[in-house]
């Protein structure tokens, strides 16, 4: 793992030398630099010193912790660092992405430059296909839950190595899917939703069949409704209808 | 009573979208080089039924594309309110710009048949390159399927064509374009547009998914 060591130690120096100051706006990682940095230094300390002896996992808590705490570049950079030795490179991708929008110091662009695009260029993409975008299903990635935005094809960004979706929609039944990503591998996965079987119940007894009613309700809000219906239908006719891409070059068929 | 309820169906039905288009889109090649007359391409489409391939269609066609020295992309849009219509199509490529000129009568011409391609309420698309003129001055048609015969690329067996396309024998190779090629109603880049596990095309399941316009070959007014 080639981490720049004697950057990090020259960043040790350079945090317990800054001042405090405003949190970054558009952290994806949030921080509140404490009037007292001593804290903030020692963790960063503390994630210096697992980084060297490869105990990464503690890395990044230390490190993490150092910069929400200071909001400073130097354990953002070492953070990114950590997680990048992790394989956790969309992680990694986001802290030098929020690393490059602070003032960090001229030697230190360069390095997170660089390891921010081989992170991005190994972040795996699962793209679902098939899904409408006025359909939210409940989507569950590696057992976590996935907020849907409606756009459309819904994306994944993970990491390599084996992971597990399920989505599930009211009277489907849920879709799985089960699966390895390499390193930048984009998968198109499409979603095929099947309905869950509705049993027919017949009614029974001597009553009005519920069907019956239902269609003389429905029959009598329909003659209510139609005076108004047919002039409305007539306008959203036109303006329903499908336009062609190639206006002056249209043929119809099957009429 | 039945019958303002069957009206206020109709009515309240008109709102819905009853229609379907399938967006074609031809590539045509660029006239030969060496040849000091214009070339024309006629692009005609019809409803399969009652549209053999064996005879001329006379009558409701666009006007022709001249063709110009290089490759160029014409699209149309085919529009159909039965979604159950599959399509006859051919490239014909004339020396009038009206295709009426004497030696047109057996203009070289690419012949494509598309199975079912409407789904109401969507759209569907399907692009072609049709490389060259289906001529063959050599005595060969390279580039192009069938044999020559009397200047054209024609064909007496499916052997002639090869895998994709069926002999008209004597007409020429027919490209069968079956139903799960006609793109739509999912993202992204796939060429098998049918569910793997109930063989519905994807717009008879998802009507309402637009294909992104990235890959539709003319520009979109």
């Amino acid at each position: 793992m080639a981490v720049p060591w004697r950057l990090a130690i020259a960043c040790l120096l350079l945090l317990s030398a800054v001042p405090e100051r405003a949190s970054a706006q558009a952290s994806t990682i949030p921080c509140s630099p404490s009037a007292d940095s001593t804290e903030a230094r020692a963790l960063f300390r503390a994630g210096v010193a697992a980084s060297d002896q490869e105990r990464w996992s503690d890395a990044v808590e230390s490190l993490r912790r150092s910069f929400e705490l200071s909001c400073e570049a130097p354990p953002l950079f070492n953070l990114g660092a950590a997680l990048r030795a992790l394989g956790r490179h969309r992680e990694a991708r986001d802290v030098f992405t929020q690393l490059l929008t602070l003032d960090i110091p001229q030697g230190m662009r360069p390095p997170a430059e660089q390891f921010l695009r081989e992170a991005a260029a190994r972040v795996a993409t699962l793209e679902l296909l098939g899904v409408a975008p006025d359909v939210r299903p409940e989507i569950a990635f590696d057992g976590r839950p996935v907020p849907d935005d409606g756009r459309r094809p819904i994306r994944l960004e993970t990491d390599a190595g084996s992971h597990s979706l399920v989505l599930r929609l009211d009277d489907y039944q849920p879709f799985l899917w089960n699966g390895e990503l390499s390193d930048g591998q984009v998968e198109r996965v499409v979603v095929e939703l099947a309905p869950i079987p509705v049993r027919e119940i017949s009614s029974s007894g001597g009553g009005l069949d519920d069907g019956v009613v239902a269609i003389l309700v429905v029959g009598a809000i329909l003659a209510v409704g139609a005076a108004v219906a047919i002039p409305v239908g007539i306008i959203l006719q036109d303006e329903a209808q499908l336009q062609p891409l190639a206006p002056d070059r249209v043929i119809t068929v099957g009429d | 009573m039945r019958r303002i309820a069957l009206i206020a169906l109709i009515a309240l039905s008109a709102g819905c979208t009853q229609n379907a288009f399938f967006e074609l889109q031809i590539e045509l090649p660029g006239a030969p080089a060496e040849d000091p007359e214009s070339w024309y391409a006629q692009i005609q489409v019809r409803d399969q039924t009652g549209h053999a391939f064996d005879v001329n269609w006379m009558g409701g066609d666009l006007p022709t594309v001249p063709l110009t020295s290089a490759a160029r992309w014409e699209c149309i849009s085919v529009q159909s309110l039965d979604a159950s219509v599959s399509l006859n199509v051919r490239v014909r490529f004339c020396r009038d710009p009206r295709c009426l000129a004497f030696e047109d009568s057996t203009a070289p011409e690419r012949l494509y048949s598309f199975e079912t391609p409407f789904y109401v309420g969507a759209r569907t698309y399907y692009r072609v390159q049709v490389p060259e003129i289906p001529i063959c001055p050599t005595g060969d048609c390279v580039g192009t399927p069938g044999t020559c015969s009397a200047g054209r690329c024609t064909c007496t067996a499916d052997a002639d064509c090869g895998g994709g396309f069926r002999c008209e024998p004597g007409v020429g190779c027919v490209l069968e374009v079956g139903r799960c090629e006609i793109e739509g109603c999912i993202e992204g880049g796939i060429s098998n547009f049918c569910s793997t596990t109930t063989g519905e095309h994807f717009c008879e399941k998802n009507p309402e998914i637009e294909r992104n316009d990235e890959m539709y070959m003319c520009s979109v007014p």
